[in-house]
């Protein structure tokens, strides 16, 4: 079982073999859900962002149709499709592409950061890092969140829950991701 | 309380011309996925707010379903929804 602690200034956080697995396993796939309507090029940086960008803010961009990506991608305007569309032309690339930095910002740290014991890693975050990782785990939770339409009082479902089965499964998975990221919160500053 | 659904309201609205001496403002809406410590912490981050007013406008959010967590010109407030977005808050802007 990981550990999080502020130390030394810095956010030491400890996750064991499967932690890591399942971590990076979770925010490729939420990271591949935001760059796959990306231009080629675009999310790892080998086309010209400049002239790739503006050609993308000429082009209209339809709101998400699912609820996932609604939520990840919400409208600026909640009561006015013009300007909701008119804002989304603008900054739908940019946000796609702040998220996914954040995202590919955990998949670097907990593949090549920090030391190893064993399968464990422990990794040292600043603040900065701490940050990109709290952006990213969020975006991890609102995805598995939405997918598994969690709600704010779920003690009687989860009470009701067989064990073994796969909605409490699921609902485990989402438990370990939000200790993590209050975890994380704590820790930072 | 209830969480608000995702769904956004897809009745037309007439709209009036932008008064410019109204304020705009960037709500932020509850939702069931967002962690309160981590709402206040980012109200905290992006605004500069002290952690007693931060706390306050996460409870409002958490408690009433919404709050309004700035205000200011229709860009400024766009900038305010764009930082909000990425840190995964649910947020719009709208004139006062």
């Amino acid at each position: 079982m990981g550990s999080v602690r502020r130390r030394g200034g810095m956010v030491r956080v400890n996750l064991d073999g499967p932690e890591v697995a399942l971590l990076s396993s979770l925010v490729a796939q939420v990271r591949a859900l935001l760059v796959e309507e990306l231009p080629e090029g675009l999310a790892d940086g080998t086309a010209d962002p400049l002239q790739t960008l503006t050609a993308m803010r000429t082009a209209d961009v339809a709101a998400p149709a699912d609820p996932v990506m609604q939520r990840l991608l919400p409208d600026a305007y909640r009561d006015n499709p013009e300007l909701a569309g008119e804002y989304r032309r603008l900054m739908d690339a940019d946000l796609r592409l702040q998220k996914a930095a954040a995202l590919q910002r955990i998949l670097e740290d907990v593949s090549s950061g920090g030391t190893r014991k064993g399968d464990e890693v422990r990794l040292e975050l600043s603040d900065e890092a701490a940050a990109q990782w709290l952006y990213g785990l969020n975006d991890v939770r609102l995805v598995l969140g939405t997918a598994l339409d969690v709600s704010e009082d779920m003690d009687d479902e989860r009470a009701a829950l067989e064990p073994g089965s796969p909605r409490e499964m699921q609902l485990g998975l989402y438990d370990w991701l939000t200790w993590l990221q209050d975890a994380l919160v704590r820790a930072a500053a | 309380m209830t969480a608000p659904t995702i769904e956004r309201s897809r009745t037309p609205e007439v709209f009036e011309a932008e008064d410019p001496d109204k304020p705009w403002v960037t709500i932020v809406w509850n939702d069931p996925v967002n962690l309160m410590s981590y709402v206040t912490w980012v109200f905290q981050k992006l605004f500069g707010y002290s952690k007693e007013k931060a706390t306050a406008l996460m409870l409002d959010v958490h408690q009433k379903g919404k709050a309004a967590v700035s205000s200011g010109s229709r860009e400024q407030m766009e900038h305010d929804v764009a930082r909000l977005h990425a840190a995964g808050l649910w947020a719009t802007l709208q004139q006062d």
